[in-house]
């Protein structure tokens, strides 16, 4: 009675395994307008970092590529896609930068920021683009009303303390 | 008959139940032992973590950021208020973009300047803001969502050392006022808010200005930051018409020196940033704060601050006593949209 029921168990238990184990139902499709957190397999990371690329958004796709190296480790698509991204990248960011100096020897300041700051949202480490914003700033700074009204003569402005 | 029946149905149950604890052994596994976060994978720029049965992203950050309040780091890079048991959060272990400009725009920290308080309203000075009207702003920042981080922190952010909030703002008071300590010290203990004074010290001990006891106390609770805003609080971007230029660089030194200097010997703080007298600057000014190891300056010209501002002319923006509370929330910009293709 005893092996019997042993028996029966058994075969229920080895029946059961491979439903159990499997995890069944296709991949789900990331939807349009999917989050980070949001895709977890490789294909729903990949189908987000390539929306990314398309969006032209480079430098989060280019977030998305070292997140699934960090995941998957050596993969050979991963390698080309991440390096692809990274130069297009780089392509684009010095493109602009050199289009931000020439604006900036034609004294075009406006246009010149313009193209610094799209060289930063591309390349966020790019130290001349930084530099040159900088510099932007602080003329900005120095023009202002409020300083410009500081280097009048002392007594119309200096009374407030 | 009945004892056949049930024995079967024992059969069936018992077999059922074990069926269901295999499947249990089988399914991933959520969390790590004592349901704690684990580590699924990680590179030089991330960590892959799955988190377990009681963490939050605050416990996430303490864990694996070494510190509680990064939580923002990892709900923001995830795009996440919460985590939950068995979810993947990919944390960046340093800042992702360290420019914080975005295809659509830059984020902007406001450094928001205060000088005195006291009836407020009922006042003819501007620059004098009431106790209700001070706690009203404060309950605002929080109600909001806003971070109130410091004058380091910000320096960190500027020199792309690390990221902010998406919502950051600092909090400044100038001059020394006492009622920086009777009346917007114990406001900002209640919300557990950081502050730092700039005081020129010419000003400290004298009627209406703060003693070096009361500023002791502030800085012990870890809130308040007290830093140089002058010895006199002279016009340091303009040359007096009786001044030789000799002189006026003497006072320029003075006014960043001996501030300084006090400072570190009664309160045993360092000067990392300098508040111009009137938020007056000049390129002359600006080099002498950098020269004199400031690692930031600031002015009064109102606007929000992106990572590439100029560290020797910061912006600060003024909340005067009749600033309504719409008024102060316009002052809050943390992000300037702009298309950025």
């Amino acid at each position: 009675m005893t092996l019997r029921l042993v028996r029966t168990l058994s075969v229920s238990a080895l029946c059961l395994l491979p439903i159990a184990c499997v995890q069944t139902g296709p991949v789900p499709v990331p939807a349009p307008r999917q989050k980070a957190s949001e895709a977890t397999s490789f294909d729903q990371r990949k189908a987000f970092a390539v929306r990314l690329e398309r969006e032209g958004r480079l430098a989060e796709a280019r977030l998305q590529w070292q997140v699934m190296k960090t995941v998957y480790g050596r993969n050979p698509e991963i390698d080309r896609r991440l390096k692809a991204t990274e130069a297009a990248i780089r392509e684009q960011a010095e493109k602009h930068a050199a289009a931000g100096e020439r604006a900036r020897k034609k004294g075009q300041t406006k246009r010149a920021r313009q193209e610094y700051l799209k060289t930063l949202s591309l390349n966020p480490s790019h130290k001349l683009a930084k530099q040159r914003l900088r510099e932007i700033e602080g003329k900005r700074v120095l023009g202002s009303k409020q300083n410009r009204l500081m280097m009048l003569p002392t007594s119309a402005t200096e009374s407030k303390q | 008959m009945k004892k056949e029946i049930l024995q079967r149905t024992l059969k069936v149950g018992l077999a059922g139940l074990f069926a269901v604890l295999v499947a249990w052994g089988c399914a991933p596994m959520r969390h790590g032992p004592g349901g704690s976060a684990y580590v699924k994978a990680q590179s030089d720029d991330f960590l892959v973590v799955v988190a377990g049965r009681n963490d939050t992203l605050r416990s996430l950050a303490a864990t694996f950021l070494g510190d509680p309040a990064d939580a923002w780091v990892i709900g923001q890079f995830n795009d996440i208020k919460s985590v939950r048991a068995g979810q993947e959060v990919v944390i960046p272990r340093s800042p992702t973009n360290p420019a914080a400009v975005f295809g659509n725009g830059y984020q902007t920290v406001p450094i928001l300047s205060y000088h005195r308080f006291g009836p407020g309203n009922q006042s003819r000075d501007r620059l004098e803001l009431s106790a209700e009207d001070f706690e009203a702003q404060m309950a605002y920042l929080k109600r909001a969502g806003f971070q109130v981080v410091g004058l380091d922190d910000f320096a960190d952010f500027i020199e792309g050392k690390r990221s902010l909030p998406r919502k950051s703002v600092v909090l400044t008071i100038d001059d020394g006022y006492r009622s920086a300590y009777t009346v917007a010290y114990p406001i900002l203990r209640k919300y557990g808010f950081r502050a730092t004074l700039f005081v020129y010290t010419d000003f400290v001990g004298s009627g209406a200005g703060l003693t070096w006891a009361q500023m002791k106390e502030m800085v012990a609770s870890g809130l308040i930051d007290i830093q140089p805003h002058s010895k006199s609080h002279s016009n340091m971007a303009r040359q007096r018409n009786e001044e030789s230029p000799s002189d006026y660089q003497q006072r320029v030194l003075r006014e960043l020196r001996t501030p300084a200097s006090l400072i570190r010997k009664r309160l045993g703080i360092k000067a990392h940033t300098f508040a111009y007298p009137y938020g007056a600057v000049s390129e002359d000014v600006a080099e002498a704060a950098a020269r004199e190891g400031y690692r930031l300056a600031v002015t009064v010209t109102r606007g929000g601050n992106p990572t590439f501002t100029h560290p020797y002319m910061v912006r600060r923006t003024m909340i005067y006593g009749d600033d309504n509370l719409d008024i102060f929330a316009k002052r809050l910009r943390t992000f300037q949209p702009m298309r950025l293709p």
